[in-house]
């Protein structure tokens, strides 16, 4: 999976690590409170680091478990 | 920002960079960094892009301070240090030594129809050993998994410098 990650066009890697800031950035807009804006940020600032320590987890699986944080922060 | 603007402008910044070498303000340059090794390995999250330059002239206080001026004069903002285009941070850093190098031995690519150079894996690698923080030591193990590297090449690299890779 990481391999064919890496072999993946330049661009399209580029597109990828956008949405992710992308969603970052919604995630700071939409969510009015503070309190779940800390949590959804500090699990997706723990996502992050996992991946600047080069553990290598898909960005997919960070997009898909964003998604779910955003949808339903309580969880 | 806008839904219509990439979150990494990266076309913009390479268009840029390649202005500031027609311009005759930088002689060479290359994505270095994160983004360049991002080229050849997995994506990973990144919130700037780093241009290694060559310098026009030996006096670098005359190159980097005719950077900014281009660059604000085109729109770009400065905010603490970065120079920032479409809210992106971008870094133009003056290359010596083992940089140098990796510019002027740069693979040339062409991203979303603009022409640009990007450091080769194997001098990703020897700088990231030459600067050994826990997150470069990462990106070796990254590049040596995913990448494909001429090892003749690496190994030339590391003994001019007098650089070891992890548990080497």
């Amino acid at each position: 999976m990481r391999r064919e990650l890496a072999q993946l066009p330049f661009e399209e890697k580029i597109r990828k690590i956008g949405e992710l800031i992308r969603l970052r950035q919604k995630i700071k807009t939409d969510v009015s409170n503070a309190s779940e804006e800390a949590d959804l940020l500090a699990s997706l600032d723990k996502a992050s680091a996992e991946l600047d320590a080069g553990k290598g987890i898909p960005i997919e699986r960070i997009r898909e478990n964003i998604r779910e944080w955003a949808k339903n922060p309580k969880k | 920002m806008s839904e219509e603007l990439s979150a990494i402008p990266l076309a913009d910044v390479l268009r840029a960079a390649n202005e500031l070498v027609s311009a005759g303000l930088i002689e060479d340059y290359a994505l270095g960094g994160a983004l360049a090794a991002i080229y050849y390995v997995e994506p990973f999250t990144t919130y700037d892009a780093d241009i290694i330059f060559i310098t026009k002239d030996e006096t670098l206080s005359t190159g980097v301070p005719a950077i900014y001026s281009h660059l604000q004069s085109k729109g770009w903002r400065v905010e603490r240090g970065h120079l920032m285009v479409n809210d992106f941070p971008v870094q133009f850093l003056a290359a010596s030594g083992l940089a140098e190098e990796a510019v002027r031995n740069a693979k040339p690519i062409v991203y979303e129809g603009v022409p640009a150079k990007v450091f080769r894996p194997e001098y990703i690698i020897a700088i990231a050993a030459s600067v050994g923080r826990h997150k470069d030591l990462a990106r070796i193990e990254q590049l040596l998994k995913q990448a494909k590297i001429d090892k003749a090449v690496l190994d030339d690299i590391l003994q001019r410098y007098k650089l070891k890779l992890p548990n080497q």
